[in-house]
């Protein structure tokens, strides 16, 4: 059965290069991915679940070198 | 037997920096490796040993924005060819850590081509002192979704006084250690900076995937530690050790306006995580790797 990381690692570039997303990682405690995005507008561009693992859209704002 | 007679007995033995009453004794010591030899009772009166660090005079702990010496880590640190400020993260093997984007770029973020001076404090804090040199750094590749950025790291070398391994707190000074640790979500880490000063956060995730933006640049960075925890950091704390439990974590490189803060690892204390059997066999490749990423100035 395919992990939470290897779906992660498989879908990251896609994600990332949706437009205000700026981070991804898995989150294997509670087998899902977790996609941290600029504002909440950009949760409408990611999709609820991918290879049926969940997906939470985690709002942080933009990074930047500080 | 009273606190007073006692110190007069044991506050000239090596490590042990206070006594106090509670219940029973408490014996303030420098550090674990002086807790052992704290006896467990005197007069019958049990002992509670605390690690507190060395005990310096208030007055004497120099404001971080300003002038220190010798260097230690936490405080404000930049190159002289920028007009910001940044955190030096702690100085380790008589190599100055920070990040790349504090010591090793120009204003518009490009790495820089000659060895440049270090300043301390910062420009950005009226620095003019200068402390060090660049020594190498880890090249970042901008602009590229591909790119296998993970770390935003520039060693330098240090012109001045120094000691090694610690870092200046908000409450004194404090020891962290290179060893291997781990790290995962909910663990509560530690970080001091030159802009919020000593800050402790909980680790949201041990290895993102971040998108960080320089100026008009980005750059992806993967194995990231992230801390969604507000105010841990902000503008000036890049550089920043963070540490769990004293042991080295990683550098504080990039943050959010809510102040969430993301750590790159130490590639020094990856390659012992390796070593010790996390990938067995592969410690001289991760450092082989290591020196073909750095960039010798």
């Amino acid at each position: 059965m395919v992990s939470v990381v290897e779906v992660k690692n498989k879908y990251e570039a896609e994600l990332m290069s949706i437009r205000g997303v700026v981070g991804v990682f898995a989150d294997v405690e509670n087998n899902k991915i977790v996609v941290l995005v600029e504002s909440p507008t950009v949760c409408a561009n990611i999709p609820s679940r991918i290879e049926g693992f969940p997906v939470e859209c985690r709002v942080t704002g933009r990074i930047s070198g500080l | 037997m009273t606190v007073r007679v006692i110190a007069k007995n044991i506050l000239d033995l090596k490590g042990i920096v206070g006594i106090g009453r509670g219940s029973g004794y408490k014996i303030y010591v420098e550090s674990e490796e002086y807790a052992e030899a704290v006896p467990k009772a005197i007069g019958g009166v049990p002992v509670e040993v605390k690690v507190t660090g060395r005990i310096y005079a208030l007055s004497f702990i120099p404001v971080r924005k300003s002038e220190v010496t010798p260097l230690v880590g936490g405080v404000s640190i930049s190159s002289d060819i920028i007009k910001g400020a940044g955190t030096l993260g702690v100085i380790h093997n008589g190599k100055i850590y920070t990040n790349a984007h504090v010591i090793a770029m120009d204003s518009n973020f490009e790495f820089v081509d000659k060895q440049v001076n270090i300043v301390q404090p910062g420009i950005l804090d009226g620095g003019h002192r200068v402390v060090g040199k660049l020594d190498s750094y880890i090249e970042i590749v901008m602009n590229d979704l591909t790119a296998d950025n993970e770390y935003d790291i520039a060693y330098g070398i240090p012109l001045v006084d120094y000691i090694e391994d610690m870092v200046l707190g908000d409450e004194g000074i404090y020891r962290v250690s290179f060893e291997s640790v781990t790290v995962k979500s909910g663990d509560k880490v530690r970080k001091t900076g030159r802009t919020t000063g000593t800050t402790y956060g909980i680790v949201d995730s041990p290895n993102a995937s971040i998108k960080v933006y320089y100026g008009d640049k980005w750059a992806v960075f993967h194995n990231v530690v992230s801390v969604l925890t507000e105010g841990f950091c902000a503008g000036g704390d890049s550089g920043s050790l963070v540490d769990k439990d004293g042991k080295a974590v990683g550098l504080l490189f990039a943050g959010t306006e809510k102040g969430y803060g993301f750590i790159c690892r130490l590639p020094e204390v990856k390659a012992t995580e390796d070593k010790t059997g996390v990938m067995a066999g592969f410690s001289l490749v991760g450092l082989l790797g290591l020196l073909s990423l750095l960039h010798a100035r």
